[in-house]
C-alpha cells in the first residue's frame, strides 16, 4: 500500500522539505496546467500529557496530515482537503479540484501583472530541537513530582504539558504561471496548571506557551499554581463596583487582545465602522481612522518582531516589524496587502493582530502590590463578550483567583465578579505598567478541516501587568 | 447467436470488476449520477438551474463574446438545446391553467425558456382575467419585462402587449406611456428593429412637443423626462444618421432640438449632451509611446499632437489599476467582485479590429501603485502601462501616461490623495469630466467630440453608428 | 396571513408544483425517513476488523490491560454557488491500559503495520507514568454486542449530483431574497458522513456509518424607513439525515413564518430597558441553549469530578455522590432524559466510542439531580450511587470524539425537556404570562462552572396583555443556575417541542461535538434583566 511509504515513524514525526515537496509534485502533476493553484502540506506531531486529581490521566501521541488543494471557481476558492498521501488519493484530491475548475474556467486568457518583487525579511525560524524531541517519560516524571507536591499539600492539581512540531510547504501557482514555495517549520510547547481545594474552595491556574520548551518551566509553573490556589482559599464577597485593578499578565493579555483585534484598516477606513473609526474627513472626502491619534496610554507601545522568535512568528508578514501602537499613538492598521499598496507609501500589511508584544514598563507584581492603596488582583479574564463595538465594550467573568489588595499586601481572597469594562477607557486609565512576558496562548487547530492551519496560526503574546484605575465589575459571581 | 450470448455475459462481468477493483476507500469519488431534473419542485430550482446553464453557456463562449457580457447580439440567438430541454423536464409539472399566479411572471420566464409562449399566453390571459384595473400599470410593465428579457427576446409579444398596453393606459397617465415608449423603443433598437424604435421615438418627440409648461413643473414628471432623453438619443434614426453625415455641427443642432421637445426648454451649454459637437482638447503628459513604427515595437517618443486632423479618433482613458480592481482572492478570502475593467481593453481591441483605420490614443496616468507590486517610479510605471497595452494587448496606438501629483495626509495616516491631472480638467466639457476611466472619446477629422461613453453593450451599438455616419461622410468626400 | 400549524398542513408546496411530495405538515425529526433503506456501507473497507485487530493485539502484547481501537473516515461537503468544497479524514486511534493509566496514540494511516505501531506506543505512553504508584482504573462492565448500523437516509448528499444540490440551495436563496424588504441574507450548507469502527481487547467489534446535515439560514430586513429586523430559520440546525432534511421539509413555510415574524418586528418600536425582575418566556431555542449549558455541561461525569478543571471548568455539582438523588437542580417542572436513539437527532448512534449502547435514563427527575452523563470509567466513580440507587451499574453510553484522532471523552448525550401536560404552545404561554419579556434565539453565556449565566439575545421584547408591544436594546438577564430553573414556572405542551442540533467543546486538546436537544419554550418568573452597557 503507498500509503505506508509515507508513513510517519517515530524517527520522522513530521515530513521534511523533499518529503512535501514530492508529494506537491504529484498532485500538481495530475492537474491541469492552468490557473491559479494553491496546494498546501501540513505535516503535525504532538506529544500531550493530561493529569488531573492528583494523577496522570492520559498520555497522548498524535500524528496529522493535511493536504489542501484550492482552485478558483467563478471567482469563489474552492478547496479540496485530506490528510491521506498515498497516490490514489492524491490523484482523487487533484481530480476533484480540477473537475470543476475546468467545468467553469473563463475562455478568456487570463490578463498579465508585472512580476511583483517581495520584501526580502525573513522571520526567524520558530523552532527548537528541545522542544520536539522533549521525552514522554521527562514530562511524566514532571507530572509525577508536581501532583505529590499538590497530595502533600492537600489540593488537587490538573493540567496538561504538550509538545508539537509541524512543518509546513506551501505551493502557489497565480495565473500567469508562476510558482513559489514556502516552507516553514515550528515547534511549540506549552503547559498549565490548575490548583484546586478538594472542597471547591479555592483554585487558581498557572500556564505559559513557548516555541522553546526551556522556556516554559513546568515545575515553576506548578508551584505558582499551588501557592496561589494556597492564598485563593474562602473567598469572602465583597460588594461589585469600581476597583483598581492590578491584572496579572494572562488577564492583561485577554484585555489587550480585545484591543488588538480591532486595529483592522477596513472597518473604519471603507466600511466606516468601529471603534478605530475616527470620522469623515471632508476635505478630502474619506473616512478616516484613528491612525496618528493617541488611542492608549502614552506609556504604551506594541510591536511586532518577525525576526525574534521570542516576539514574532515565522508565518506573520513577511515585511518586518510592525509597529502598532508608538507611545500610545496608533501608528499602523492590520490590512490586506492590496488594498494597502493603493494608499499608504509604506508597505507594512500588518497581520496578524494576535502575534504581538506590548510594553511600557519594568516594575515587577510585587513591586506594582506594594505601592498599591486597595486595589484587586486579578489572574484570569474569561469569557469576553462584545457589548457594543463603537466604544469597544465588554462583559466577563474573572477567574482562577482574585484578592483584594490594601496598604501594598493581599489581605484577602474574594470571590469572582462578572466585568463590564471597555480597554479603549482602562487602557486609557492605566495607573502602573510591568515587565512584559510571554503568557499563555496555545494554538488549538488541530483538525484543519476548513481554512485552519497548524502552523500560522502560532501566536505569540508578551504582555505586562497592568494597574488600572476604576475598572468595572458589575456583579459577583459563585463559580470559584 | 451464441456469440452476443458470450458478449453479453462478459460485459455483465465487466460491469462488476471495477466494483471487484474498487479500493477499500472511497476518497473524493464524485458520486456517478446525472441531476434528477424532474425531482425539482419549486420553480426558484428550476430557474436556478436555467442560470446555471445560461452562465455555463457564457464562460463556453468563444473569446469575443465573452468580453461582452452582455452582448445584446446574444439576446437574438436562442438559448442551447440543452437549456431548452431541461427547462421543459423541469417545468413539466405546470400546468398553466391551475398554477397559482402568485408567481407569474417568474413562471413565465422559465415557460419562455422552456418554449412554452403559448402556455405563458394562457397564463397571462388568466392572471388579466383576475386583476382589477388599479394594477394594470404594473401588470403591463412586468409582461413586457418577461417578454423583453426572454433568450431570444419576443419582440412580436412586446409589441403586441405594447399596443394593448397603451390602449388600455387611461388618458392621464401621459409619465407612463412616455415611459413605456421609451423602454419598447430601446428594446426595439436593441434587437435591431431599428425602424420601430425611431418610429416610437417620433410619437415620443410628438407628444412631448405639446406638453403644458404646469405638467413640465412637476418634479416627476421632469425626471421622467430626464430618463427619456438618453433613451432617445442613443437611437439612431435616419435623422440622426443624416446630420452626423453631414458633419458633427449638425448632429449636435439634431440633438439639440431632440433636447427642447423632449424638455421643454433649449439645451443648457452645461448640459453633458453638449460635448458633443465641441472641440477635443489635445491629450497631454509626460511620457509619450508608439507602436505604428514599421517593425511594430514599442518604443519611447518624443510629445506629438496626438489628435489627427482628418482622421477618425478614439481617445480611450486606459486606467493602470485594471489589475488591481481584477482581484478576487486575498489571503483565502473571497475580496469583492472582479471587476470587468479589463474586459474594456478587449472591446477597444475589437473596435481596432473592425475599424483599423481610426487613430487610437490611450490617455493614462499614473497611480503611485500597479497591481500587486510595490510601488514603482513613475517612468517604470510608464513604461509597464505601454507595455501592458501596446505589447500585452496588441493595440496599435499612441499612448501617454500623465505623471499624476499627490499630497499626503500628514501623520501616520500617510495616504496618497491624488490631484487631477490636466487631461481631467481639459476634458471637463459639460458639468462634468469625460475623461473617465475606460470611457472612449470619439472625435471626427475636424477635431470636434461626436461620441463619448463606454464600450459596454448600449455603449457598443452607439459607437459603432456614430462611426459608420462619420466614416461615410469622409468616403463621400473622397 | 397568521401561520399556524393547521393552515402549513393545508398549504403544502407553495407554487403547488410539489403534487406528490411529502411536504405537509411541520416537519419534526420525530418523523423518521427511509427506515428500510439498506445500509450503504457494511462492507466498504474490507479490512477495518484486521486493521483494528493488529493494533489491539500489538497493544496486548506489550502489556496493556485493556485496549480499544477505532478507525474513522470523515467526509464533509460545504456547498458553494457553483462547487463544493470537499473535505475527507481518516484517522486511527488506540487506547490503553496499562497499570492504571491511560495511553494513547494516532496517526491517519490505516494499515495493520501502523496499527501494531500505534498499539506498541500506547502502550509506551502510559508506561512512562508508571513511577512507583499504582493506580487502578475500573471500567464499568459492557454487552459485547457488535454489528453494522447506519443512520438511516432517504438521499445520500454523497452521492447526489453536485448541479441537482446547487441548484436546491441557490433557488432557495433566489426565493428568499425577493421577499419584502430582505435585505440581506447569511446561508451556508454542510453535510458529513463519518465511517466508524471500533473494537477492542473485550472481543467487541462494531461499524457505525453517520450522517448529518445542517447549516444557517439567516435574513436581515430593512424597510423603507431604514428600521431593520433579522430572523433566523431555526429549523436548519445540524440533524441526523441526509439531503431529505432540506428537500423533503417545507422551507419555505418556515420562511414565510419567520419572514412574517421579522415583518411585525420591524413596527415595533425600540427601546432600553429598566433593570428589574421580570417574568421571562424564553422559546425553544433559549431554553435548549440554557439547559445544555448548565445541567447538561454540570452533569458530565469528568467535569464533575475535576478532569477538565484546567480546560473548560468545573461543575457546581462537586459532590456527587451525596448531590444524585437528592440535589435540587430545579422546579419539580424540570425533568430531563438522555437519550441517543432518536431518528434524526444529531448525537444518534447505535454505539458509543468506546462500544458502549447507549440508554434513555433520566438526567433531572422532578427537578432533582438523578444521574451523570458517563463513560465507562466515569460510571465506576460512581458505583456506590447504582449500587445505593439499584440502577444498572454501566456507562451511559456518552463517550465520543470527533474523530478517531482524538481519544474519547464524556460528551452531552442528546437530551430532552419534559414538556408539560398542556397543549400550551409559545403564543399560549405569551398570553398566560400576560406582562414580561420575551427572549427569542437568545446567547447565553456560563461561568465555568456553570453556575452563574448572562442572556442576550436581539430579538427580546417586552410583554404587555400578551402582547408583544416593544423591543428592548441592550438588555441582559442575569442569574445563577439553581434559581433559573427553580423559578421555570410553566412550560409549553408536546407540540411545542422543537430540535436544535448544538455545538460542544471541551478538553484539553479541545474537541468538537455536536449534540441535540429537544425542548419547550418555557416562563421562568422573577428573572433579573439588566442594561448590559451599564458599568458599575
Amino acid at each position: 500500500m503507498s500509503n505506508v511509504s509515507y508513513a510517519l515513524n517515530r524517527e520522522d514525526r513530521v515530513f521534511n522539505e523533499p518529503e512535501a515537496r514530492r508529494i506537491i509534485d504529484e498532485i500538481v502533476s495530475y492537474m491541469s496546467a492552468d490557473g491559479r493553484l494553491d496546494v498546501q502540506i501540513e505535516s503535525w506531531w504532538g506529544a500531550g500529557q493530561r493529569w488531573a486529581r492528583n494523577r496522570a490521566s492520559l498520555t497522548s501521541d498524535q500524528r496529522e496530515i493535511s493536504v489542501s488543494v484550492g482552485r478558483i471557481v467563478e471567482q469563489v476558492p474552492v478547496f479540496a482537503l485530506s490528510n491521506q498521501t498515498d497516490s490514489e488519493s492524491l490523484k482523487g484530491l487533484a481530480d476533484h479540484s480540477d473537475f470543476y475548475y475546468n467545468r467553469w474556467k473563463s475562455k478568456i486568457p487570463p490578463d498579465r501583472v508585472t512580476d511583483t518583487p517581495r520584501s526580502n525579511v525573513k522571520g526567524a525560524e520558530v523552532w527548537s530541537d528541545e522542544t520536539f524531541n522533549q521525552s514522554v517519560v521527562d514530562n511524566a516524571s514532571s507530572v509525577e513530582k508536581l501532583t505529590r507536591d499538590s497530595e502533600d499539600g492537600g489540593l488537587l492539581s490538573a493540567g496538561y504539558i504538550e509538545t508539537t512540531g509541524s512543518t509546513s510547504l506551501k505551493y502557489y501557482r497565480d495565473e500567469w504561471g508562476r510558482e513559489t514555495y514556502h516552507w516553514g517549520r515550528v515547534t511549540q510547547a506549552q503547559c498549565s496548571v490548575t490548583v484546586r481545594d478538594p472542597k471547591g474552595k479555592g483554585s487558581s491556574w498557572a500556564g505559559n506557551t513557548s516555541f522553546d520548551i526551556k522556556r516554559v518551566n513546568i515545575q515553576e509553573i506548578a508551584a505558582l499554581a499551588f501557592e496561589k490556589s494556597k492564598k485563593s482559599l474562602n473567598p469572602v464577597r465583597i460588594e461589585p463596583g469600581r476597583y483598581q485593578v492590578i491584572l496579572e499578565p494572562q488577564a492583561s493579555a485577554t484585555f489587550t487582545g480585545l484591543f488588538m483585534n480591532t486595529l483592522s484598516r477596513v472597518e473604519p477606513e471603507r466600511l466606516g465602522i468601529g471603534s478605530m473609526f475616527l470620522g469623515l474627513d471632508q476635505s478630502i472626502q474619506r473616512l478616516r481612522s484613528k491612525l496618528g491619534l493617541k488611542v492608549i496610554d502614552s506609556r504604551l507601545n506594541i510591536f511586532h518582531e518577525p525576526s525574534d522568535p521570542i516576539y514574532g512568528t515565522h508565518f506573520a508578514p513577511l515585511h518586518g516589524r510592525v509597529d502598532y501602537v508608538k507611545k500610545g499613538i496608533l501608528s499602523a492598521l492590520a490590512d490586506d496587502y492590496q488594498s494597502h499598496l493603493n494608499e499608504v507609501s509604506d508597505i507594512h500589511p500588518a497581520f496578524p493582530t494576535t502575534s504581538y508584544t506590548v510594553s511600557g514598563g519594568d516594575r515587577s507584581i510585587e513591586d506594582m502590590i506594594a505601592s498599591t492603596k486597595r486595589a484587586v488582583l486579578v489572574v484570569r479574564l474569561s469569557q469576553p463578550e462584545l457589548l457594543d463595538p463603537g466604544s469597544m465594550l465588554f462583559s466577563g467573568v474573572t477567574r482562577d483567583g482574585l484578592w483584594l489588595i490594601e496598604d501594598g499586601a493581599i489581605t484577602k481572597s474574594i470571590r469572582n465578579f462578572r466585568w463590564t469594562e471597555s480597554p479603549l477607557f482602562a487602557l486609557n486609565n492605566i495607573e502602573e505598567i510591568g515587565r512584559e512576558v510571554q503568557v499563555f496562548d496555545p494554538v488549538t487547530i488541530r483538525h484543519p478541516f476548513s481554512e485552519g492551519s497548524f502552523a500560522r496560526s502560532l501566536n505569540n503574546v508578551v504582555v505586562p501587568p497592568l494597574k488600572i484605575n476604576d475598572f468595572s465589575f458589575t456583579s459577583t459571581i459563585d463559580a470559584i | 447467436m451464441q456469440y452476443h450470448r458470450i458478449l453479453k455475459a462478459l460485459l455483465f462481468l465487466a460491469a462488476f470488476i471495477p466494483l471487484l477493483q474498487l479500493p477499500a476507500q472511497t476518497r473524493f469519488a464524485r458520486p456517478d449520477t446525472v441531476p434528477d431534473y424532474s425531482s425539482y419542485r419549486y420553480l426558484d430550482e428550476c430557474m436556478a438551474a436555467i442560470k446555471r446553464m445560461k452562465d455555463h453557456a457564457v464562460v463556453m463562449a468563444p473569446v469575443w463574446e465573452d468580453t461582452v457580457r452582455l452582448d445584446t447580439l446574444k439576446l437574438q440567438r436562442p438559448l442551447t438545446d440543452e437549456v431548452v430541454k431541461y427547462a421543459r423536464v423541469c417545468l413539466a409539472k405546470i400546468d398553466v391553467d391551475t398554477v397559482p399566479l402568485k408567481n407569474a411572471h417568474k413562471i413565465a420566464q422559465g415557460l419562455l425558456v422552456a418554449n412554452r409562449g403559448d402556455d405563458v399566453q394562457r397564463m397571462y390571459a388568466r392572471l388579466a382575467d383576475s386583476i382589477t384595473d388599479d394594477s394594470n400599470r404594473e401588470f403591463f410593465m412586468r409582461m413586457l419585462n418577461v417578454y423583453m428579457n426572454a433568450v431570444p427576446v419576443q419582440m412580436d409579444k412586446v409589441i403586441s402587449l405594447y399596443e394593448m398596453g397603451l390602449l388600455r393606459l387611461p388618458a392621464d397617465s401621459v409619465t407612463t406611456s412616455l415611459m413605456l415608449r421609451a423602454v419598447v423603443a430601446s428594446v426595439s433598437a436593441r434587437s435591431g428593429d431599428y425602424r420601430l424604435a425611431n418610429k416610437i421615438a417620433k410619437e415620443i418627440l410628438s407628444i412631448t412637443d405639446t406638453l403644458s409648461a404646469k405638467y413640465r413643473d412637476d418634479t416627476y414628471n421632469r425626471n421622467a423626462e430626464a430618463m427619456i432623453y438618453p433613451i432617445i438619443s442613443m437611437l439612431m434614426p435616419q435623422e440622426a444618421v443624416d446630420s452626423l453625415k453631414v458633419s458633427t455641427t449638425a448632429y449636435r443642432k439634431y440633438l439639440g432640438g431632440i433636447w427642447k421637445s423632449i424638455m421643454g426648454y433649449e439645451p443648457d451649454s452645461d448640459s453633458e449632451r453638449s460635448a458633443i459637437g465641441l472641440k477635443a482638447p489635445q491629450p497631454t503628459g509626460h511620457f509619450w509611446y508608439s507602436n505604428l513604427g514599421a517593425d511594430g515595437k514599442v518604443k519611447s517618443i518624443d510629445s506629438v499632437e496626438l489628435i489627427k486632423k482628418g482622421k477618425v479618433n478614439a481617445i480611450y482613458f486606459a486606467q493602470a489599476g485594471c489589475h488591481s480592481n481584477y482581484k478576487f482572492v486575498v489571503n483565502g478570502r473571497h475580496n469583492g467582485n472582479p471587476s470587468d475593467c479589463w474586459r474594456e481593453i478587449f472591446r477597444l481591441r475589437k473596435l481596432q479590429e473592425r475599424y483599423p483605420q481610426i487613430n487610437v490614443i490611450l490617455v493614462s496616468n499614473t497611480f503611485g501603485s500597479f497591481a500587486d507590486a510595490p510601488p514603482l517610479e513613475p517612468q517604470q510605471e510608464a513604461d509597464t502601462l505601454a507595455d501592458y497595452f501596446l505589447n500585452f494587448h496588441k493595440l496599435k496606438a499612441t499612448q501617454v501616461v500623465y505623471k499624476t501629483d499627490f499630497i499626503r495626509l500628514a501623520g501616520y495616516d500617510n495616504r496618497r490623495i491624488d490631484s487631477e491631472t490636466d487631461n481631467y480638467v481639459a476634458f471637463k466639457l459639460g458639468s462634468y469630466s469625460l475623461a473617465i476611466y475606460n470611457n472612449v472619446v470619439m472625435v471626427d477629422e475636424e477635431g470636434l467630440i461626436f461620441h463619448n461613453g463606454d464600450l459596454g453593450s448600449m455603449g457598443e451599438y452607439m459607437a459603432n453608428a456614430r462611426i459608420e455616419a462619420v466614416m461615410s461622410r469622409q468616403v463621400n468626400r473622397e | 396571513m397568521l401561520y399556524t400549524r393547521r393552515n402549513i398542513l393545508k398549504k403544502g408546496g407553495v407554487l403547488g408544483l410539489s403534487a406528490g411530495a411529502a411536504t405537509s405538515g411541520i416537519w419534526t425529526p420525530a418523523e423518521s425517513f427511509g427506515q428500510s433503506v439498506k445500509p450503504l456501507f457494511p462492507d466498504a473497507y474490507p479490512d477495518r476488523k484486521e486493521i483494528i485487530q493488529a493494533a489491539i493485539d500489538s497493544a496486548i502484547t506489550a502489556g496493556a490491560s485493556y485496549a480499544d481501537a477505532r478507525l474513522t473516515h470523515r467526509e464533509e461537503l460545504g456547498v458553494g454557488v457553483r462547487a463544493p468544497s470537499r473535505t475527507e479524514n481518516m484517522a486511527f486511534g488506540v487506547r490503553v491500559l496499562y497499570h492504571g493509566y491511560w495511553g494513547f496514540s494516532a496517526s491517519p494511516v490505516w494499515s495493520r503495520e501502523e496499527g501494531a505501531r500505534l498499539g506498541r506506543a500506547a502502550v509506551d505512553q502510559a508506561k512512562s507514568n508508571v513511577l512507583g504508584r499504582e493506580h487502578v482504573t475500573e471500567l464499568a462492565p459492557i454487552d459485547t454486542t457488535s454489528g453494522h448500523w447506519e443512520t438511516p437516509v432517504k438521499d445520500d448528499p454523497f452521492s447526489i449530483h453536485y448541479d441537482e444540490l446547487a441548484d436546491f440551495f441557490n433557488g432557495l436563496r433566489d426565493y428568499i431574497i425577493t421577499l419584502k424588504f430582505v435585505s440581506n441574507l447569511y446561508s451556508s450548507f454542510s453535510f458529513s458522513r463519518i465511517h466508524k469502527a471500533f473494537g477492542s481487547s473485550l472481543n467487541q467489534f462494531n461499524t457505525q456509518t453517520l450522517y448529518s446535515s445542517g447549516g444557517v439560514l439567516a435574513m436581515g430586513l430593512t424597510d423603507n424607513k431604514e428600521r431593520t429586523a433579522g430572523a433566523d430559520i431555526e429549523e436548519i440546525t445540524p440533524a441526523g439525515y441526509g439531503f431529505e432534511y432540506f428537500r423533503d421539509r417545507p422551507l419555505r413555510d418556515y420562511i414565510s413564518i419567520a419572514h412574517e415574524e421579522a415583518l411585525r418586528d420591524l413596527e415595533l418600536p425600540v427601546k432600553p430597558i429598566d433593570a428589574g425582575r421580570y417574568s421571562v418566556l424564553a422559546d425553544q431555542n433559549g431554553v435548549g441553549k440554557f439547559l445544555v449549558n448548565s445541567v447538561g455541561s454540570a452533569t458530565e461525569v469528568d467535569r464533575v469530578f475535576g478532569f477538565e478543571s484546567n480546560a473548560g471548568g468545573t461543575s457546581y455539582i462537586d459532590d456527587p455522590l451525596s448531590m444524585l438523588n437528592t440535589l435540587k437542580i430545579g422546579s419539580p417542572l424540570l425533568n430531563v432524559v438522555c437519550d441517543r436513539s432518536e431518528a434524526g437527532s444529531v448525537g444518534r448512534v447505535k454505539w458509543d466510542d468506546e462500544g458502549v449502547m447507549p440508554v434513555k435514563y433520566d438526567l433531572v427527575k422532578n427537578g432533582v439531580l438523578a444521574n451523570l452523563q458517563t463513560t465507562r470509567e466515569g460510571a465506576s466513580w460512581i458505583k456506590e450511587h447504582y449500587g445505593k440507587t439499584g440502577q444498572e451499574y454501566r456507562s451511559s453510553g456518552s463517550a465520543s470524539a470527533p474523530t478517531a484522532l482524538d481519544v474519547q471523552l464524556a460528551h452531552k448525550a442528546d437530551m430532552y425537556l419534559t414538556p408539560g401536560n398542556t397543549s400550551a404552545n409559545r403564543d399560549d404561554l405569551r398570553a398566560e404570562m400576560g406582562e414580561g419579556i420575551e427572549l427569542r434565539m437568545p446567547t447565553v453565556t456560563f461561568d465555568f462552572q456553570q453556575i452563574t449565566g448572562l442572556s442576550r439575545a436581539d430579538r427580546t421584547y417586552e410583554i404587555r396583555k400578551g402582547n408583544r408591544v416593544a423591543r428592548f436594546t441592550d438588555s441582559g438577564m442575569i442569574f445563577r443556575t439553581p434559581e433559573l430553573w427553580s423559578n421555570m414556572v410553566n412550560v409549553g405542551g408536546k407540540d411545542s417541542v422543537k430540535y436544535y442540533g448544538l455545538e460542544g467543546r471541551k478538553g484539553q486538546p479541545e474537541q468538537l461535538v455536536n449534540s441535540a436537544v429537544y425542548v419547550p419554550p418555557a416562563v421562568f418568573k422573577e428573572m433579573i434583566f439588566i442594561d448590559v452597557k451599564r458599568k458599575a
